[in-house]
């Protein structure tokens, strides 16, 4: 079953996620983004759903940190954030995102793009 | 027909000629007949000879014979024989002397018969002698007979010698009669002759003395044209009047050998003719006659004349005109026998006259009278070029001093302009006028506060210590004070014959003669007087004054701004002091400004970060509320309970209906902001509206709501496509939302110019007329009682209505309530109605282009 690393700080989108995934993916979770770096580092998730706004490390220095390791230049890492301003989804892509979702999800709309990324 | 004088001596020369001729041919002929009458003596004489000889040979042939006989010598009769011959030769001799004669022929004849018949006789009587003897001889031959032949021989000699006798006394008679005839034409011819030649003689002298005085003339005349070449070339090197008299007075005496010569001008004054130069024998002359141009006694002379009547007149003879009577005794003591007096004439004008003087009387023929009238005429050429010279270098000088005058005027006018110190400037000003206008003092005079006198303030030319102090009164004790009172340009000519005012006594002290004044400023603000004045006499001219009055303006203008600059300087300086107070004021203002600016730009800031916040902060919660109430919608942990499953729908509803105000909200304060970036782009509004159809038409199928949409797929619409279907979506869905269930939504196309015009229309419940602004307000529905649908958020026509406008577009709406509503709004068709203007431009603007 492939892994699929959700990253927020929000317990309750880390919750609603593994919900909506969990039927067909193994769920991880990280509550911020050392966190995530760790789980990444010893899980090897197969795609990565990080949020932007974080204390600490936030969704950009995460993905930073993440592409600097070349386990992970690959790894699809897509943006899940309450940030629905014009531009926001441009600038994350232009950052290295490879998909951009924004809060409040729509769970068929989630696992479509997943199912997409992963290929199965 | 009169004969000239040549004619005269060659007729009386040849007439004495022919006289003498025949004198000549007289005398030879009367010598002729002379010689011929003593030749006709001699032949008398030789005839009567011949007969005596004739009769001295017979007498000898008759002695010879005689004796002979007497003697009987043989010897004897050689004689005889002799004188027989001669008898016979002198016969032929006289025959031939007389042949001419005849009757002389005839008496010789007569007389060769006598004398043949006595020799006949003889040598019969010799012959008998020697035959019968001398006896029979003596016998036969009686000496009477011998006496009778020989009588009647000397008879006939006698008769032939009384014959020639005769003739020759005839002809002595003759002669003596051609002689005397001879004598007298001779006597006459001679004293004719002589007659002529005295006649030649006259006429020669006549002529020679013509020729001789026809010499002189030419002479004369030769030296008048010296003259008057003398004269010319005096003209082209003397460029001065007086010289140039002096000079063809020198010339005309010199050359044309006059006694004297001179140049006389009109005093004006006393009409009397005064010598400006003269040449010759004057011996003070001139100076010890008068001569008038008056018709009086002492103006008839031929100079009073000329200058009376404009015409050269002649005196040829001084001594006996009576015109010349006053001068006479003073002339003919310098030996001036006949004067001519010529005018000089200038531009039309008589300025004077020419006399000239010669020691002999008629000198002045017409000639002469001709050639002295072309020396004066070349002389007042000469006068006129020198008159236009003159004037021209008048014109030149003028023109200079007026270039000049232009130049100071410029100059102190700059100064003028920009001084900034009184003194300096009237220092400047009177400075440059003496220079300009050439005298020696110039001033500045001062209207005193007081206004009783004028003080000397600045000037040139005048005493030590008297510029500053000296003081002029004002009334008629000065010439500024006339100026002043006059308010008019004061000319002085001549300030010692001056009546309009007393002698001021400081031009008075400087020996001044000319001078002019104005007043500096007007009469009512005058500021005092400039003055130019000279020692030497001096007209000014018209220039002069215009000059002089354009400094004293320049003066005015200076003093008149210091004083206005003075007074500028104090409204200056309260000025800076006010603008200062009042910058301090903006300043504040400013910086009060500024303030508010930076909070408001902090609030827009805040706002924005706010939004940002909101828009993060509420999409959290609401991702939870959302996603979990799907998945409780999906029972995916079980099934809910008919109950739950209303409750989970009625969360999802009243989420996305959140949701949506939202978004809303976030639009519209993001189009407020001008937040807002439109993407522009050309695009197929017919794929634009497929999509946004595949949204709404779910939704009608649900109320069972016909939608009839359809665009053309080849028309192009330009600008933000996403923007574009959220017009559509929020008008179609308004319409779909607001018509009852089995309605019907429909949607039209056109294009008009560069724009595209969407109507859509429904079968809904309608809105009043009144709310057909208010509706495109925000959080504005139509009342909610009436319409009986689910309640919208009420931003989404505010939104549309913005975004339509964004892109410059319009929209309006046609409704009644219970008839349906139909929304129409425009879009563009291409960039050209957009260029340089995307999301910039009012909607009240964008209303007049699209409409």
């Amino acid at each position: 079953m492939r892994k699929i690393l959700v990253v927020d700080d929000n317990l309750a989108t880390r919750e609603l996620l593994r919900h909506v995934l969990k039927a067909s993916y193994e769920v991880l979770e990280a509550g911020h983004g050392q966190e995530a770096l760790e789980k990444l580092a010893a899980e090897a998730p197969d795609l990565v759903l990080l949020d932007l706004e974080m204390p600490g490390l936030d969704g950009f220095a995460v993905l930073r940190r993440l592409r600097e390791d070349a386990r992970f230049g690959a790894l699809p890492v897509v943006a899940v954030t309450a940030r629905a301003m014009q531009g926001d989804r441009e600038r994350a892509l232009a950052a290295g995102f490879d998909g951009y979702i924004t809060k409040p999800i729509d769970a068929a709309a989630l696992r479509r793009q997943v199912e997409q990324m992963l290929g199965s | 027909m009169k004969m000239s004088g040549d004619s005269v001596i060659r007729a009386g020369f040849g007439l004495a000629l022919v006289i003498l001729g025949a004198i000549g041919i007289l005398a030879y002929r009367s010598t002729e007949s002379l010689i011929d009458h003593a030749n006709e003596v001699a032949h008398t004489l030789e005839v009567t000879g011949t007969l005596d000889d004739l009769l001295v040979e017979v007498l000898e042939v008759e002695s010879a014979a005689r004796g002979y006989v007497m003697a009987g010598q043989e010897f004897l009769l050689e004689p005889y024989y002799g004188a027989v011959r001669k008898v016979d030769q002198t016969i032929q001799a006289a025959r031939e002397l007389t042949a001419d004669n005849p009757t002389q022929q005839r008496l010789l004849d007569s007389l060769r018969g006598v004398v043949a018949a006595k020799l006949a006789f003889h040598r019969q009587k010799l012959d008998l002698t020697k035959n019968k003897g001398r006896q029979a001889a003596l016998e036969m031959f009686p000496p009477d007979r011998e006496h009778e032949l020989m009588d009647k021989i000397r008879d006939l000699v006698a008769e032939m010698k009384a014959g020639e006798r005769r003739l020759l006394q005839q002809r002595s008679l003759e002669a003596r009669a051609d002689a005397r005839e001879s004598t007298l034409t001779l006597l006459v011819g001679f004293l004719l002759s002589l007659a002529l030649l005295l006649l030649v003689y006259y006429h020669l002298t006549q002529q020679i003395a013509r020729r001789k005085h026809s010499e002189d003339r030419l002479i004369h005349l030769n030296r008048l044209y010296a003259v008057l070449t003398h004269v010319s070339q005096a003209i082209v090197r003397i460029r001065e009047r007086d010289a140039l008299f002096q000079e063809v007075c020198r010339a005309t005496v010199e050359d044309g050998l006059f006694r004297m010569a001179w140049v006389g001008q009109v005093n004006s004054a006393t009409r009397l003719v005064e010598p400006v130069a003269h040449w010759g024998f004057e011996e003070g002359y001139l100076k010890n006659i008068r001569i008038s141009v008056e018709d009086e006694p002492e103006g008839r002379g031929p100079t009073g004349s000329a200058l009376r009547e404009g015409r050269s007149f002649v005196c040829s003879d001084i001594r006996s005109d009576p015109r010349m009577l006053p001068w006479r005794e003073e002339a003919l003591k310098r030996g001036y026998a006949s004067s001519a007096a010529f005018p000089i004439h200038v531009d039309g004008r008589l300025i004077g006259a020419f006399t000239v003087y010669a020691s002999e009387p008629g000198f002045f023929n017409e000639e002469i009278v001709g050639l002295l009238d072309e020396v004066t005429s070349d002389l007042a050429f000469a006068l006129q070029s020198m008159a236009q010279e003159a004037e021209r270098k008048r014109a030149e000088l003028e023109l200079k001093a007026r270039a000049a005058q232009q130049r100071a005027v410029a100059q102190l006018g700059l100064h003028a302009m920009e001084a900034k110190d009184l003194e300096a400037l009237l220092e400047e000003t009177v400075r440059a006028v003496a220079q300009v206008l050439e005298v020696e003092f110039c001033k500045v005079l001062e209207l005193l506060p007081d206004g009783k006198g004028l003080l000397l303030r600045a000037g040139v030319g005048w005493k030590e210590g008297c510029v500053g102090t000296a003081v002029v009164g004002r009334g008629l004790d000065s010439q500024a004070g006339y100026t002043l009172l006059s308010n008019a340009p004061v000319i002085v000519e001549d300030l010692r014959t001056e009546s309009r005012f007393s002698g001021p006594p400081l031009l008075h002290d400087h020996g001044v003669v000319s001078g002019m004044s104005v007043v500096i400023g007007g009469p009512q603000r005058a500021f005092g007087v400039l003055g130019a004045h000279s020692t030497r006499r001096r007209t000014f001219t018209q220039d002069d004054v215009h000059f002089f009055q354009a400094v004293a303006s320049l003066l005015a203008t200076a003093v008149e701004r210091l004083r206005a600059e003075g007074e500028i300087r104090k409204l200056n300086e309260e000025l800076e002091q006010r603008i200062a107070e009042r910058t301090a004021e903006l300043a504040a203002s400013y910086r009060e400004l500024e303030r508010r600016n930076q909070e408001i730009e902090r609030a827009t800031r805040l706002k924005s970060e706010f939004l940002a916040r909101m828009s993060h902060e509420l999409r959290t919660p609401m991702n939870a509320i959302v996603g979990f109430s799907d998945l409780l919608a999906e029972e995916g942990e079980g099934p809910l309970g008919e109950t739950y499953q209303c409750f989970v729908r009625h969360i999802q509803e009243g989420a996305r209906h959140l949701l949506v105000l939202i978004n809303d909200v976030l639009d519209l304060s993001k189009i407020e902001a001008g937040r807002i970036e439109l993407c522009y782009e050309e695009f197929r509004p017919a794929e634009a509206l497929s999509e946004v159809l595949s949204v709404i038409r779910p939704l009608a199928e649900v109320k069972k709501i016909r939608i009839d949409a359809d665009v053309s797929a080849d028309l192009s619409g330009y600008g933000d496509r996403t923007r574009f279907k959220q017009i559509l979506y929020n008008l179609l869905s308004n319409a779909v939302k607001f018509t009852p269930e089995g309605g019907r939504v429909w949607m039209a196309t056109a294009r008009e110019g560069g724009w595209l015009s969407f109507t859509i229309s429904d079968t809904g419940v309608g809105i009043p007329p009144e709310e057909h602004l208010a509706i495109f307000n925000e959080f504005h529905q139509v009342g909610t009682t009436t319409r009986g649908v689910k309640e919208g958020t009420g931003l989404g026509l505010a939104i549309t209505k913005r975004l339509v406008e964004l892109h410059r577009g319009t929209i309006s709406v046609a409704s009644e309530p219970g008839k349906g509503s139909q929304f129409t709004f425009t879009f563009p068709v291409d960039g050209a109605e957009l260029e340089g203007k995307a999301g910039s431009i009012g909607p009240a603007e964008a209303a007049g282009t699209a409409s």
